[in-house]
Parts: C-alpha cells; structure tokens; sequence
C-alpha cells in the first residue's frame, strides 16, 4: 500500500487514499479493471477450448467452460485436414508484397512532397488530406472494374495480389506521415550532400531512409499485421481457393455452411488466423501502443 | 536566367518522374474510381458495362425499395448503439486507468488485447459465442444459471446492439489509450487545488477531467460516427444482414447489390447516397482539424 504515499498525480491522490473510502473506491475501481481484462481476454480463450474439447463434450448438455478432455492432436489433424499451411503461405505473401509497396512507394511520395516540392505539390498535399478524409462509399465497384479490366493496359488482375499491393502502395496515411517526418529532419543535411554533388535520389537513399528507420519499423509492423487480417479486398480478388488467404478461408468455412466442416474445425481454424498477430503482440506490444497512439493522433 | 530555369524544369519533371508509381497508384484504385462511381450511379448497367444514362433512375430505385429503408434506418441505429455503447465506454476507461497504481502496464495490453485480432476472426468468434445453440457462451451461462436458451443475433432487436458490442470489444482499447494520452496534459495543480476546495472524485472529473478531455473527445465521436455509419464487414461476417434485413446496413446493401444481384447502378446510387449524408460529419472534422492546425501555427 506504502504506493499510495506518492501518488500525487490525477483525480485520487494520496490525500484521498489515506483514509478507508478512499481505498475503498480505489480498490472497487481496480476491481472493475480486472473484470474488464477478463473480458478483453477471455474470448479467444473460450474459442480456443472450444475447439480442442472432444465434439461430445462440446455439445453436451452440460457445457464446460474448461474442457475435460483435451485432444491436442486436433491442432495438427485440423491443421492438415484444411491444408492450412497454403493459407499461412499466402498470407505471408501477401503481406510481404504490401510492406514492400508500402514502404517504397509510400516514402517516395513523401520525400518528394517534403523536400523536392515540384510545382503542383501543394495541390498534391490537398488531394492527400482531402483523400484521407472523404468516405470511402463509391469505390468498391470501380476499384473492382479496373481489377478486373485495368485502364489502358486492359490486364486482368483478379487471383494475383497485385491489387492489394497496388493499394498499399497508395496509402495517403502513410505517404503523410512519411513527409511529416521528413519535414522535421534538418535542412542543412541534404543543403551540405547537395553541394557535395548528390542527386535527390541519392540523398533519399543515403541521408532521409537511414533516419527514417523508427517510422519504417511502425509501418512495418501495421502493414503486417493490417495485411494479415485484410479481408475483403482478397475476398473479392482471390477466386481462386489455391490462392486464398487466411481470412478468406475462415470466412468462406464458416459462411453458409457449405464447408461441411464442424463447428470445432471452424473453431480451430480461427484460432490459427489469431496466433500470428498474437505472438507479434507479445513481441513487441510496447511499439504497437506507441505506433498506434502516434499514428491515432496524427490522424486526429 | 534561361539554364536556371531550365535546371528547375529539370528538377521538377525528376520529381514528378519520382512520383509517378505513387500517382498512378493513386489514381486508379482512389481518385478515378470515386468520380467514375459517381458517374456510373446515373447509368443504366448491365453486368458491369453502364448502358444507357437515365438520370436519377437508379435513386428512384433503390429509395422505392423497402430493404433499402431498412437498411437506412439500420445504418443509423448503428451509429446511435455505437454512441451509445462505444462512445463512453474507452472515455470511462480512459478516466479510471490513470488513477490506477497497480498493474496498469498490463491493464493496457489486456484492453488492446482484442484490437490485435484479425477483424474478421473477432466477427466470426463472437457469431460462435452468441450462437443460439447451448453450447454458445451466453447461452452455457443462462443455462449454468437454470435460465432459457436464448436467440441472440437471431432476435431482431438485438441483432445491431450485439453487433455492436462486438465491435466495441475490438476498439476501446486503442481509443481508451488515445484519450489516457490526453489525460497526461492536465495540470495537477488544478486537482489539488480543486481537493484543497473540498471537490470530490466526480466533481473533479466534471469540472477539470472532461473539459480538458473536449477536444479529442469531440474528434472521436464525429470520426466514430463517420466510421460506424459506413459498417459492413461485421454484419456480412456475423449475420449476412439478417434475420430478414434486421442488420442489413447500407453499405452491406450497396455491395449486395454490385455483387450478389450484379445491379452496378443503384448499388453505386447508395454508395452515394451514403457519401452524400457523411460529407456532412466530414466537413465538420475538417473545419474543426483546420482551426487546430491554425492555432498551432
């Protein structure tokens, strides 16, 4: 309790939490937390026991909450059954084409309407925002008509991830948070490789992209783990069930019933869609908090 | 003079050359489409093809069509469950965190635990806990208890509430975590102070909390309603838009429409129509942003 004694900061201080009301709705408030986190936490746990459970015990008449039998061999036959590693596959290709556009292109753009600022960029700058802040109702259809049918090129580009990728790389968040970056990196830096005879190209590489490496590593990690749970886009683009990803696949097994499958397959299946970003959140839960307050509050 | 400015055309047509992927990209998956959509909502299609232009025919149709009232309606219900339920909620949170001393790094991962789950995945997990069978988890709760066996989404007038208790599951974490940011700016000495004039816990959250909290507060609820208000995946994961129509939200309508009965035309006027009634949110963002980045200058 002695932690009490120098909280001097917000709404209770240690003024308050000396006497026994005081402690009282302190440890009430602490209470209603933890009744929060088993909220927050236990879904996935529920779904996860769900699936493992003998079918039996799952649709008994008395359900169970933490299964009596555990049928751990159900991971792997599950697993195989659905061939789930061709999804993960995809889904790993997928992802790692939209972090390749996304950076690239992304930080170009950027560069280009921080440092170059050709005529027009102000424009540019306007159609961005205006991009980032308008509803996104009218797309889908003409997106999916120039998959389908691309403008001039006249290529169809349904059941490959260029699409995707395409999208990635024009992301208007990023592309200004790529130049709000760069903006705050000094002058005098590209002015001194400028008279030592750099291109603008060679300062981006040499000088903007090796001090970008906190945004990249951000980016990074929100186009992954963005990529991973992107849906509909795929969904609608990947026809073709070898080339469906993770989310497509649980989608399409747990729709309509067709798959056959049971509802401890369909379980079982999600929880391998949870596990990656799962273990990514374990990893590195200090930057996705952080990333995600910073990206939040550039947007807002 | 004449090289200078021949080195400028230079400089500049290297830089658009720069950008050019960047633009194209732009162009055909966000600018090109949103004015072709709006074009096409005044032609008659077939298939994917506009035919012939007939005005406000498709608005003619899709506004005489009663799933399309539904849907209406719906889309505002959502928003209005969503202010209700997911509006508060992470300000509530936001408040009672920061006073706590006592596992609050961990508090912050569980609550944007669920953020971390693939939307879909979360969808579709909770379609299986609201499943109306005895093995959903609601229901293995009522029936622990010795209650009934209940609907849930199978119950139309619970059907957009529950969707939306599934969406706040997934969000109020982030947007608790933004709203604990702006909590760090309050000057400390205006709680003392206020303690010193015998203000309780909700007198202080009245009087010094909140008013510090309006602003990003306000910017959440107008981005929450724009957001919200254009809901689809949740109710295609959950419901398809059922029981009869009870979920089905405009933009659910709208993709319906494009490609389920392939009618391209009023599929495209809904989306409009959706774009129209946001625009006014929207503008609202805009001029409120625009006087903040004014007054940082």
């Amino acid at each position: 309790m002695s932690r009490f004694a120098t909280k001097n900061t917000g709404l209770l201080n240690f003024m308050d939490l000396k006497n026994k009301p005081g402690k009282i709705f302190y440890w009430s408030i602490f209470g209603f937390m933890c009744l929060l986190a088993i909220i927050c936490l236990f879904p996935p746990v529920w779904l996860f026991f769900s699936s493992i459970k003998n079918v039996q015990e799952l649709y008994s008449i008395h359900p169970t909450f933490i299964p009596k039998t555990f049928e751990w061999k159900k991971i792997f036959f599950v697993w195989n059954q659905l061939d789930f590693l061709r999804y993960y596959v995809n889904s790993v290709e997928m992802a790692l084409g939209d972090i390749v556009f996304s950076l690239v292109f992304n930080s170009l753009f950027g560069f280009v309407l921080s440092q170059l600022k050709p005529k027009g960029s102000s424009f540019l700058m306007a159609l961005l925002l205006w991009t980032l802040l308008l509803p996104n109702t009218i797309n889908i259809v003409p997106v999916y008509l120039n998959i389908i049918n691309f403008p001039v090129l006249h290529i169809n580009f349904s059941n490959t991830f260029l699409p995707m990728w395409f999208m990635s790389g024009a992301n208007a968040f990023f592309t200004l948070i790529f130049k709000s970056f760069f903006d705050g990196i000094p002058r005098s830096l590209s002015e001194a490789a400028m008279l030592d005879g750099c291109s603008p190209f060679k300062i981006f590489l040499k000088i903007f992209l090796p001090l970008s490496k906190p945004v990249m590593f951000v980016i990074v990690i929100f186009t992954l783990t963005g990529s991973w749970s992107n849906f509909f886009w795929p969904y609608l683009v990947l026809t073709n069930k070898d080339l469906y990803t993770v989310m497509i696949r649980i989608f399409t097994m747990t729709n309509g019933n067709l798959s056959g499958f049971s509802v401890d397959y369909q379980m079982m299946a999600i929880v391998y869609t949870m596990i990656p970003p799962i273990i990514i959140f374990f990893l590195l839960q200090k930057y996705i908090m952080q990333g995600g307050l910073t990206l939040g509050s550039i947007k807002g | 003079m004449g090289s200078a400015f021949r080195k400028t055309v230079r400089k500049d047509i290297f830089a658009w050359a720069l950008m050019l992927p960047s633009l194209l990209m732009f162009t055909f998956f966000t600018w090109q489409p949103l004015i072709s959509g709006i074009v096409l909502s005044f032609f008659q299609t077939k298939g994917y093809r506009a035919v012939k232009f007939i005005g406000l025919g498709n608005y003619q149709e899709i506004i005489t069509n009663s799933s399309f009232k539904a849907a209406f309606t719906n889309s505002a219900s959502y928003t209005f469950w969503s202010l209700l339920i997911g509006f508060t909620i992470p300000i509530i949170v936001a408040i009672l965190l920061n006073e706590i001393i006592h596992g609050n790094a961990f508090f912050k991962f569980a609550f944007y635990f669920p953020g971390m789950i693939p939307g879909v995945a979360t969808y579709l997990m909770w379609g299986f806990m609201y499943n109306p069978s005895k093995w959903g988890v609601f229901n293995s709760i009522l029936t622990g208890l010795g209650w009934y066996q209940f609907g849930w989404l199978n119950v139309p007038q619970f059907t957009i509430p529950l969707i939306v208790v599934t969406m706040t599951w997934a969000a109020f974490g982030g947007t608790a975590l933004i709203y604990m940011a702006s909590l760090q700016g309050i000057n400390q000495e205006l709680y003392e102070a206020a303690s010193l004039d015998g203000a309780g816990f909700f007198r202080k959250v009245r009087y010094i909390t909140l008013p510090a909290m309006s602003n990003i507060i306000l910017l959440m609820l107008i981005m929450q309603i724009i957001s919200v208000f254009q809901v689809m995946i949740q109710p295609l994961s959950m419901t398809g838009g059922g029981p009869s129509d009870a979920s089905l939200s405009l933009m659910l309508q709208s993709y319906l429409y494009a490609f389920n009965y392939f009618k391209v035309g009023p599929s495209m006027a809904a989306g409009v129509i959706t774009f129209l009634i946001l625009l006014i949110p929207t503008a609202v963002y805009f001029i409120i942003t625009k006087k903040d980045r004014e007054s940082e200058v």
